[in-house]
C-alpha cells in the first residue's frame, strides 16, 4: 500500500495530537483516580466508622436486651462485636489518614475498649442474674457518658474524614472536569482524526476495494464464463434433448397434450394441435376442458375428463370407447385416449400427459364393417329368399326349363319338363341331351343351337323346331337358349327354355287368313264405295235433269206470265213448285255428303266479310222468324275479322243451322246467333229455346234422315241432311262443330268455328 | 148417299192432294194429321173407308190399325195404308190385320180413287 507522503505527515502529526491528548487524559484520568481512591480511603474509614458505631451499639442494645428478657438470644451482635471492633479499628490505623484522624483514633480506642469491658460486665452480672447490679450499673450512667463520647469522638473523626472525603471529592471534580475536557477534546480530535482518517482509509479502501472489486470481477467473470460455458454446453444438451424431444412428439402418431397439476394446458404436439384446433401459443395456460372437448359418440353427451381422475388419483385412465374430440372449427373425430400422471423425482404429481389418437377411420371402418356384416347376412337372407322365390318360379313357370352344363349333359330340369315330355328325372339329369327320351332330342337344328350358335352369341331366342316327338306328336317348339354365368368362377350353364308353341301356330295361321280375307274383303268394299260415289254422280245428275223442268214449268205458271190461275190452280201449282224445290235441295244435299264421304269434295276459298254475310243469312230466315211468332237475337261484333272460306259453304251452313232453329222451336219462342273472334278462328253459336236433343239421340243427330217423332218435324221442312252435312262442311275447312242440350224442350245449342286462315283438310 | 172417307197424313199436300181426289170422286172427305185425332174422328165419323199414311207423327201405321181394330165402331173400316219407304215398315204386322191394304207413294191420281172404291167393295 502506498501512502502518500503528504498523508503520511498528517498522519503523523493527527497522531501525535492524539497521543499527547491521551496522555493528557490519562494523567487527569491517573489523578481522578487518586482522588477516586481517596474518596474510596475516606469512604471506607467513614464506613468503618460507622460500622463499628452501629456495632457498638448493637452491642449495647443486645446486653440491654438480655439484661431485660434474660434471653441470649439478644447476645448475639454482642458476640459478634468485639472482635468485630477490633478489627475494624485495626483496619482504621491501617489506612492513610490525616493527623487529627489518628488523634480522633487513639481517643477513641480506649473508650471503646471501656465501653465493651462494660457492656459485658452487665452481660456477666446477668447472667449470673445478678440484675439489679448490672441495672445499677447501667443508672450509673457511666455506660451511657462513655457512650456518649464515643459518640461525639466519633462524630468528630467523622466528620474529619468528611472533610477529606470533600477535598478528595471537589479534587475529583475538577479533575474529573479537565478530564471531561481533555476528553471531549481528545472525541473531537478523534472525531475529526478519525472523519479524515475515514476519508483516507475510504479512498484507500476504495480504492483497495476498487482493486480488490476488479480483481474479484475478474475472478468472478472467469467463474462467470466458466458457468456460461457450462451453460452453453447444457444449453446444448438441452437443446439437444429437447430437440429429440419435440422431434419424437412430432413424429409419434399419435397427439400429446400435457397439463400440469391444476389441469391447465402445457403441452401440445403439432398433432395435438391439428386435432384441437388450438395452437400451443393459444392453448397455453388454459384449462384442458377448453381445449378438450369430448363427447359420446352414442349419446353426444359430454364426457368427463380422464385427466381430472389422472389429477386426483395419481392413476392412469385407459381408453374409453366411442368418444368423439370437438375441435375448435367444430370438426368431429373419433378418437381413443390415454392418460397418465407426470410425477417428478420425488414422486410429487405435477401434472398429466394424455395421449390420443384419431381413430375415426379406423371407427369408420369398423362401423363400415359392421354394417358390411349386417349387409352381408341380409344379402345372404336375401340370396336365400332368392333362391327358393326362384325355384318356386321356375316349378310354376308352365314352360319347360331345363338347364345344361357345358358338355350338354343336364345338369337340371323343371317340374314342368317332366310333366310335358313325360319323363322322369333319373332318365334325363346327368344325361346328354340328345340321349333324352329315345333321342327325342337328337334334332340337327338343336345340335346346331347348341353347339354353333350358343358358343358364340350368349343368348338365342325364338328358335323354332318343328319335331315329331315320341310321346307327343309332331309339335312345333320355341326355344329360348341362354349361357348363365354362375357366381364364383363355376363354369357357364346352358338355359333352355321350351315353348309349345303348335297351338299358337294354328291360331296365327288362322288369323294369317282371316287377314287376307279381310284385305279382300276391304278392297272390295273400297271398290264399291267407288262405285257408290260414280253411281251418285250419275243419279243426281239423271235426277236433277227433270227436276229443271218440273220448278222451271211450275215456276212460269205460278208467275202468271201465260195467264192468270184461279185460287185452286195456283195452289196446286205452288204446291209442285215447292216439293220439286224440295227434292232440288235434298239431291243436293246427298249428292254433297256422297262427295265429302268419298274425300272428293273442295273447297272454293275467298276472303269473305263474316259479318255481312252473317247478317244476309239471317235475313233470308226473318220470314220463317215472324211466321212462328219467334224472336231472334244476333250477337255479331263489329269487329268480327274477315275469314279465308269457301262462301257458298258458310253460307249452307249458317242457313241450315238457322232453319233448324227456327224448325225445331215452337211458337213464341227465341233463337239466336252470336260470333266471337276466339284466336287464330271464329266461334259461331246458333242457339234455340225448342224441342232440344235427348242424351240417348245425341250421337245419331249427326247421322242423318235422323227423325225426332215429335209434331214439329214435318217431313216437308227439311232433308234431315242439314246438321250432318254442315259439320262436314265445318270440318272440311279445319273447324269443328258440336251440339248440346240439357234434354228434351230444354233447347239447343250448335257450336262451330272457322279459322281465320283456311286450314283446310287436305 | 155419299161415301165417307178419312184420310190420315201428317203432311199438307198429301192431304190436299188425297181429298181432292176422293171429293171430285163423290166422296165426303174428313181429315186427320195424326193417328191419334184420326182415330177419335174414325170412331165419332164412322167413315167407309180409312186412308192412313204407314208414318204418322205419333204412332205406327200397324199400331194404329190394331187399335183401330179394337173399337167396336171402327172395327170393320177397311183401312189403305199409303206407304212410300222401300222398308218393311211394319208391313208384315198389317198384312195379318183385317181388311187392310196397300197404295204405293207417289199415288196415281187416275186410279185413287178407283182403288179407293174397289177396296171398300171388297168388303
Amino acid at each position: 500500500m502506498k501512502i502518500a507522503r503528504k498523508n503520511f505527515a498528517f498522519l503523523a502529526g493527527m497522531a501525535l495530537v492524539v497521543f499527547v491528548m491521551v496522555l493528557i487524559s490519562l494523567w487527569a484520568f491517573s489523578k481522578i483516580r487518586e482522588e477516586a481512591d481517596g474518596r474510596k480511603h475516606a469512604t471506607d474509614v467513614l464506613d468503618n466508622a460507622n460500622t463499628l458505631m452501629s456495632l457498638l451499639i448493637d452491642a449495647e442494645t443486645g446486653e440491654r436486651g438480655y439484661l431485660l428478657t434474660g434471653d441470649e438470644t439478644f447476645l448475639e451482635p454482642f458476640l459478634g462485636v468485639r472482635d468485630g471492633v477490633t478489627a475494624h479499628l485495626a483496619e482504621l490505623r491501617r489506612t492513610p489518614l490525616t493527623a487529627p484522624a489518628y488523634e480522633y483514633l487513639d481517643t477513641l480506642a480506649p473508650m471503646i475498649e471501656a465501653k465493651l469491658a462494660e457492656l459485658s460486665l452487665n452481660i456477666q452480672l446477668r447472667r449470673n442474674n445478678d440484675l439489679s447490679a448490672a441495672l445499677a450499673n447501667i443508672r450509673g450512667s457511666q455506660g451511657k457518658s462513655l457512650m456518649d463520647s464515643i459518640r461525639t469522638e466519633m462524630n468528630g473523626f467523622i466528620r474529619k474524614e468528611q472533610d477529606v472525603l470533600a477535598q478528595h471529592d471537589e479534587k475529583f471534580q475538577s479533575n474529573m472536569g479537565y478530564l471531561l475536557i481533555t476528553i471531549i477534546t481528545l472525541n473531537l480530535f478523534s472525531l475529526l482524526y478519525a472523519f479524515l482518517f475515514m476519508r483516507f482509509i475510504y479512498k484507500e479502501t476504495k480504492n483497495q476495494l476498487k482493486n480488490l472489486v476488479h480483481a474479484e470481477t475478474l475472478h468472478l467473470l472467469e467463474i462467470q464464463e466458466d458457468l456460461n460455458n457450462q451453460l452453453r454446453h447444457a444449453n446444448v444438451t438441452l437443446q439437444a434433448s429437447e430437440g429429440k424431444l419435440t422431434a419424437t412428439l412430432n413424429s409419434i402418431g399419435d397427439a400429446v397434450l400435457a397439463t400440469d397439476s391444476g389441469g391447465c394446458v402445457t403441452l401440445l404436439n403439432p398433432l395435438a394441435e391439428k386435432l384441437t384446433g388450438w395452437t400451443l401459443a393459444e392453448a397455453n395456460g388454459r384449462p384442458m376442458e377448453e381445449i378438450f372437448r369430448i363427447i359420446n359418440e352414442e349419446t353426444r353427451q359430454p364426457i368427463k375428463m380422464p385427466i381430472a381422475d389422472t389429477l386426483a388419483n395419481g392413476t392412469i385412465q385407459g381408453m374409453a370407447n366411442h368418444t368423439i374430440l370437438i375441435s375448435r372449427t367444430g370438426q368431429e373425430y373419433s378418437i381413443a385416449d390415454n392418460c397418465a400422471p407426470i410425477q417428478n423425482r420425488e414422486s410429487a404429481l405435477i401434472g398429466a400427459v394424455m395421449v390420443f389418437r384419431n381413430v375415426t377411420e379406423h371407427r369408420e371402418t369398423e362401423i363400415g364393417l359392421s354394417k358390411a356384416n349386417k349387409e352381408l347376412e341380409f344379402v345372404k337372407r336375401t340370396a336365400d329368399v332368392a333362391r327358393e322365390y326362384s325355384e318356386s318360379i321356375i316349378n310354376t313357370v308352365r314352360e319347360p326349363l331345363i338347364s345344361l352344363d357345358q358338355d350338354l349333359r343336364v345338369v337340371s330340369a323343371s317340374r314342368s319338363f317332366y310333366e310335358v315330355f313325360k319323363v322322369k328325372p333319373e332318365e334325363t339329369v346327368g344325361q346328354l341331351i340328345y340321349d333324352l327320351g329315345n333321342k327325342q332330342w337328337d334334332i340337327p337344328k338343336l345340335r346346331e343351337l347348341l353347339e354353333n350358335i350358343l358358343p358364340q352369341k350368349a343368348t338365342f331366342g325364338n328358335y323354332e323346331v318343328e319335331h315329331d316327338f315320341a310321346d307327343i306328336g309332331r309339335r312345333v317348339m320355341l326355344l329360348n337358349a341362354r349361357q348363365i354365368q354362375r357366381m364364383s368362377g363355376k363354369e357357364k350353364i346352358i338355359l333352355l327354355a321350351i315353348e309349345d308353341i303348335t297351338e299358337r301356330r294354328k291360331v296365327e295361321k288362322g288369323l294369317e287368313k282371316a287377314h287376307e280375307e279381310l284385305e279382300e274383303l276391304t278392297t272390295e268394299l273400297k271398290r264399291t264405295a267407288r262405285a257408290k260415289s260414280e253411281f251418285l254422280a250419275n243419279m243426281s245428275h239423271e235426277l236433277r235433269t227433270p227436276l229443271n223442268s218440273i220448278n222451271g214449268f211450275s215456276e212460269v205458271l205460278y208467275d202468271e206470265i201465260f195467264g192468270t190461275l184461279n185460287e185452286k190452280q195456283k195452289k196446286y201449282v205452288n204446291n209442285v213448285l215447292v216439293s220439286g224445290k224440295h227434292l232440288l235441295l235434298l239431291i243436293n244435299q246427298i249428292l254433297d255428303m256422297a262427295k265429302v264421304e268419298a274425300g272428293k269434295m273442295k273447297l272454293a276459298l275467298s276472303i269473305l266479310p263474316t259479318k255481312s254475310l252473317l247478317n244476309e243469312i239471317s235475313l233470308l230466315v226473318a220470314d220463317m222468324v215472324r211466321k212462328k211468332n219467334l224472336q231472334m237475337v244476333l250477337e255479331i261484333p263489329e269487329d268480327l275479322p274477315d275469314i279465308e272460306a269457301d262462301e257458298l259453304k258458310v253460307k249452307e251452313i249458317i242457313y241450315n243451322l238457322l232453319s233448324n232453329a227456327v224448325k225445331f222451336t215452337p211458337e213464341g219462342g227465341v233463337i239466336g246467333m252470336r260470333a266471337k273472334k276466339a284466336g287464330p278462328a271464329i266461334e259461331i253459336d246458333v242457339w234455340d229455346t225448342g224441342i232440344g236433343i235427348a242424351p240417348e239421340n245425341m250421337g245419331k243427330i249427326f247421322e242423318g234422315f235422323f227423325r225426332v217423332d215429335t209434331p214439329y218435324s214435318r217431313v216437308t221442312e227439311g232433308t234431315g241432311l242439314g246438321l250432318p252435312l254442315s259439320k262436314k262442311m265445318v270440318e272440311l275447312h279445319g273447324g269443328e262443330l258440336s251440339a248440346t242440350s240439357e234434354g228434351l224442350d230444354k233447347g239447343t245449342l250448335i257450336h262451330f268455328s272457322l279459322p281465320i286462315i283456311s286450314a283446310k283438310v287436305a | 148417299m155419299k161415301l165417307k172417307a178419312l184420310v190420315v197424313d201428317d203432311n199438307d199436300n198429301n192431304l190436299l192432294l188425297e181429298k181432292d181426289l176422293l171429293e171430285i170422286a163423290g166422296f165426303e172427305v174428313f181429315e186427320a194429321k195424326d193417328a191419334s185425332s184420326g182415330i177419335a174422328l174414325a170412331r165419332k165419323e164412322r167413315p167407309d173407308v180409312i186412308i192412313m199414311d204407314v208414318r204418322l207423327p205419333d204412332i205406327r201405321g200397324s199400331e194404329a190399325a190394331l187399335l183401330l181394330r179394337g173399337y167396336e165402331e171402327t172395327r170393320t173400316i177397311p183401312i189403305i195404308f199409303v206407304t212410300a219407304s222401300v222398308m218393311p215398315d211394319g208391313k208384315e204386322e198389317i198384312k195379318t190385320i183385317s181388311n187392310t191394304g196397300f197404295i204405293g207413294k207417289p199415288i196415281s191420281t187416275h186410279t185413287f180413287a178407283q182403288e179407293i172404291s174397289q177396296f171398300i167393295g171388297k168388303k
